[in-house]
């Protein structure tokens, strides 16, 4: 085998950018502590990796979604528990020994309860109330200007409250019955100042809608649902409160969403009737297609959007019913130019009581697939619509007028549903406490799993750095071999030795 | 005197062969660097004397010619190593220009962005009221239509340069084989004038070298001493002394094909399977267009489905969500992936809510996408993504051991070549010193032959 200059120096270079490249690959893996540095160092790494990482991505993300569900939890539990010494405190005025005097201040001690109740129920975290469902930024209480029947009548329909109290100053009304009958037969009489002196004149007949007027905007409202009509001598006591809200059911004013298409203006229909149902909804109307008002197809929800119905087809006049049940229709008007797809209108029915939220939960999501409710609806806590027991409130406002009208059998009746309600929040309070506990739990799994995900990427991922330098070591000694062999074999040849 | 003369014949034979022995040593020493170089040796035979009856002791000495040392297959096998090589060499040079583009070692990269975008949805659904979480939603999509915009735009770029690269090597190929025919012009018409035309055969052999580097071929040498030279489908590019020149034409997909000059009907893409030309084209037309159609995919399915739960679910002010990404453009594809201007402009657009009445139901389903398997119902889109680098990554460690092996074949054949045809300074000092050795014996053969003719003279004069 002849060997040339040529064959003797590409061989040497050879070796030497073959040195040079692995201790250049050694250097980087050295300067950046990582075993890759490009996918194609380890490409089957690579993907694991890239997936490991998004793993821990994600429990972090519950992780921090676990602790503010936690929270949220905690600061619930803790209002509730101050709930509940308010019911007790409460439970103590209706037991208590009842002299006439005692009992005003009784009342006005009930009164005082009823004012930090409210303040609790509406109680918020950051800017989102706590008992509100998922309309975090609407307050869900009110005072309630509660119509209360004494234990001593006969008539046992419903009442309501209804209209917008409008004086500056809390009042309380009376109301008895001088002559009984049917709706739009009885006669009543209206006192201001606790029964001492009735309105001037006759007795007013009762109009046929059980609606009557009491003054200042206030209305009370009779319906005749129970076994006995309105007899003479039924008294009921109505403590109307200074920015209190009346107890009717009530069905807001239509609404636009502010992007849409549509330039007019949608109203209530007069042939709406009263809201009948027992949960706050939010009712809407959607455009599927565009069109003039009569002719555009549309789809209606009770649910604020989550669920549709069939699409209406059917030429429509003026006026959509989005609540259909009998008697108690809920009817838009429509007026103005043509209507474009996605246009969107809703109407918010609020039933009876003082309740302005609803029963939605709040979730996050704490795991793949697994997720957490953190809230309590005041719906479910105070209330006793939906998956509420008792409407503590009520309960409340009745006690104290029982309590200023010395109605003993009404007293006794609101400390045995104040009993109830005691026993209903004691279960939400554990229930919160079973979730907080099942996040905790979670928390602990989440932080196994991170560790090992962090420990599975460094296995993948890390140099030992130990076994690097070594390596390292050697490379270097074996690049200076191959330089010092290099310039002794360039160096020699026969012409050094002719003459 | 006609013995003595022929001994001053075979004298100055001696002497002007050894001459040349000489001067052949020379020229292999001039040229031990010069690439491609063959070595050359004097081939020196006895002068047959049938011809002369008288001089039948007598056997003079020519130089029956100067010999090219070369190995004809081996030649053969570099040009066809050439190939290989250039072609694994384009190959390697684009996927490491590729693997830089992804590289997300160091973070930063799509998949990064993708689980912060899948972030910002959660924490918009824990408080859908919240203009910080809906402004930092905006922030981190944007960033990641950004990044998928950057990382495509950056492959479309590498596609335009290769299609430049190949003008441009279509361009040098064609001097190559303009040289080759000029070479060839030179070869017929030197043998025939018998002239040294050693160092023109090692210049085309050089030059087939360097023109299968680009593109693959196939050749032949004639019986006039010309090489033709034909592409891999068998159209000729040299015939005898005439070349053919190649030439580009852009096509429908605004590329380049490879086209006859002189024939622009006739396109020649699909012959060009190796060399260089061959590895840029099959860089440009399969692997850089099968990761752009991955990632038109992969942002595709994902506006697809986002854009889908986003339609179902009500923004602050009650409407039914719109677009949150603007829908694909047919020609752009992912290269112009944006957030669609409205949400932009008024974060509370944003439908993070199932019902009209502000809850984050739908931020949170659409932050669960993060799960779902989107991609052709078997891959979650991180999965997706995470198996594309690990692609190139194999692709690129592919390229790079090819690359290596490619070389190493060729170092082995270049070797074998070194051996057959290199310059060994320490062969030609010998061959100096012998040739030396023998011009100073002729020269003494015609002193004594000198000396012999004026003893003869010395005779004859009285």
């Amino acid at each position: 085998m002849r060997i040339t200059e040529n064959l003797k120096f590409r061989m040497l270079n050879d070796a030497l950018s073959h040195a040079q490249k692995n201790y250049g690959r050694l250097a980087e893996k050295m300067a950046s502590q990582k075993n890759i540095n490009r996918p194609s160092d380890d490409p089957g790494g690579t993907t694991e990796v890239l997936g490991y990482r998004s793993v821990r991505e994600s429990i972090g993300q519950y992780r921090r979604n676990i602790e503010n569900a936690g929270a949220w939890m905690e600061i619930t539990n803790t209002k509730l528990e101050s709930v509940q010494k308010i019911i007790a405190e409460a439970k103590e005025t209706g037991l208590n020994d009842q002299s006439p005097g005692l009992r005003q201040v009784l009342a006005q001690t009930v009164g005082s309860l009823i004012e930090e109740l409210l303040s609790l129920a509406n109680s918020k975290h950051g800017d989102r109330y706590l008992f509100s469902g998922t309309e975090t930024d609407t307050e869900p209480f009110r005072r309630t200007i509660l119509p209360v029947a004494a234990s001593a009548n006969t008539f046992d329909g419903s009442l309501y409250t209804g209209g917008t109290y409008a004086a500056g100053s809390d009042k309380t009304f009376t109301v008895r019955i001088a002559n009984g009958g049917a709706l739009g037969a009885a006669t009543y009489q209206v006192s201001e100042d606790g029964g001492t002196t009735w309105q001037p004149g006759p007795a007013g007949t009762v109009p046929a809608d059980g609606t009557i007027t009491l003054g200042d905007g206030l209305t009370l409202t009779f319906v005749d649902d129970g076994s006995n009509r309105l007899t003479a001598g039924d008294l009921f006591t109505v403590n109307a409160y200074r920015s209190g809200t009346t107890t009717a059911p009530q069905v807001g004013d239509p609404r636009a969403a502010a992007h849409n298409t549509f330039a007019g203006t949608v109203t209530l229909d007069a042939a709406t009737g009263t809201y009948a149902g027992d949960t706050n909804k939010t009712f809407v109307v959607k455009f599927v297609n565009g069109g003039a008002i009569g002719d555009a197809d549309y789809r209606i929800s009770a649910d604020g959007g989550r669920t549709w119905s069939a699409v209406y087809s059917a030429p429509w006049g003026n006026t959509i019913t989005v609540d259909g049940t009998a008697g108690h229709e809920i009817v838009l008007a429509f007026a103005g130019d043509d209507l474009a797809e996605n246009d969107l209108f809703y109407v918010r029915a609020y039933t009876s009581g003082n309740y302005a939220g609803n029963g939605d939960d709040l979730s996050v999501r704490i795991g793949k697939g697994n997720r957490a409710t953190y809230n309590v609806s005041g719906e479910e806590a105070f209330t006793d619509r939906g998956r509420g027991e008792v409407d503590l409130f009520a309960a409340l406002e009745t006690l104290k007028t029982a309590l200023e009208n010395g109605d003993k059998d009404l007293i006794n009746r609101q400390v045995n549903r104040l009993t109830a309600a005691q026993d209903h929040i004691r279960q939400q309070i554990a229930s919160v406490g079973a979730r907080m506990s099942g996040l905790n739990i979670s928390r602990e799994n989440l932080q196994v799993l991170d560790e090992k995900m962090s420990g599975l990427i460094s296995d993948r991922e890390d140099v030992d750095l130990e076994a690097i330098i070594v390596e390292f070591q050697m490379r270097e000694t074996a690049l200076r071999a191959s330089y010092v062999m290099a310039v002794e074999i360039g160096k020699k040849s026969i012409l050094d030795f002719l003459t | 005197m006609g013995n003595i003369s022929s001994i001053f014949n075979i004298a100055k034979e001696g002497l002007w062969v050894n001459q040349t022995g000489i001067a052949t040593v020379g020229s292999n020493v001039a040229n031990v660097n010069t690439p491609g170089y063959s070595r050359q040796r004097a081939v020196i035979g006895a002068r047959s004397q049938y011809d002369v009856p008288e001089s039948m002791v007598l056997t003079g000495t020519q130089v029956i010619n100067i010999e090219r040392l070369y190995d004809k297959y081996l030649e053969f096998q570099m040009v066809g190593q050439s190939d290989q090589l250039g072609y694994a060499d384009e190959r390697k040079k684009a996927l490491d220009r590729i693997e830089a583009i992804f590289n997300e070692s160091r973070g930063g990269g799509i998949h990064e962005l993708l689980d912060r975008f899948w972030k910002a949805w959660e924490d918009l659904a824990a408080n859908p009221a919240g203009q910080t979480e809906r402004t930092a939603l905006v922030y981190a999509s944007q960033n990641l239509a950004a990044m998928f915009r950057e990382y495509s735009g950056e492959l479309y770029n590498l596609q335009q340069e290769l299609n430049t690269g190949i003008s441009r090597t279509v361009s040098r190929l064609n001097g190559y084989l303009a040289d080759i025919a000029d070479l060839n012009y030179k070869v017929i018409y030197g043998t025939a004038g018998q002239n040294n035309i050693n160092d023109i055969l090692d210049k085309r052999s050089e030059l087939l070298k360097k023109v299968s580097d680009l593109i693959d071929i196939n050749y032949v040498e004639t019986s006039e001493g010309a090489v033709n030279v034909f592409l891999s489908n068998g159209i000729p590019l040299v015939e005898a002394v005439r070349s053919r020149d190649l030439a580009v034409q852009a096509n429908a997909r605004g590329v380049y094909d490879i086209i006859l000059a002189d024939d622009p009907t006739k396109n020649v893409t699909s012959a060009a399977t190796g060399g260089r030309l061959g590895g840029m084209l099959e860089m440009r037309d399969h692997t850089i267009a099968g990761y752009l159609a991955n990632l038109d995919d992969l942002a595709g399915n994902m506006i697809h489905e986002v854009n889908a739960l986003h339609a179902r679910g009500y923004d602050r002010y009650g409407n039914v969500g719109g677009n949150f990404f603007e829908p694909f453009n047919a020609i752009m594809g992912v290269r112009d992936m944006r957030v669609d201007a409205t949400i932009a402009a008024e974060p509370n657009r944003i439908a993070a809510s199932s019902t009209v009445n502000d809850d984050g139901e739908n931020a949170l389903a659409i932050g669960s996408l993060k799960d779902a398997l989107i991609m052709g119902g078997t891959a979650t889109a991180g999965d997706y993504y995470a198996v594309f680098l690990g692609n190139i990554g194999q692709a690129a460690a592919d390229a790079e051991r090819s690359l290596s092996h490619e070389t190493s074949v060729m170092t082995q054949l270049q070797n074998q070549h070194e051996q057959v045809s290199g310059v060994s300074i320490d062969e030609e000092m010998m061959n100096l010193v012998k040739f030396q050795l023998g011009y100073n014996a002729a020269a003494k053969m015609v002193s004594v032959a000198e000396e012999m003719l004026v003893e003869l003279l010395k005779m004859v004069e009285r």
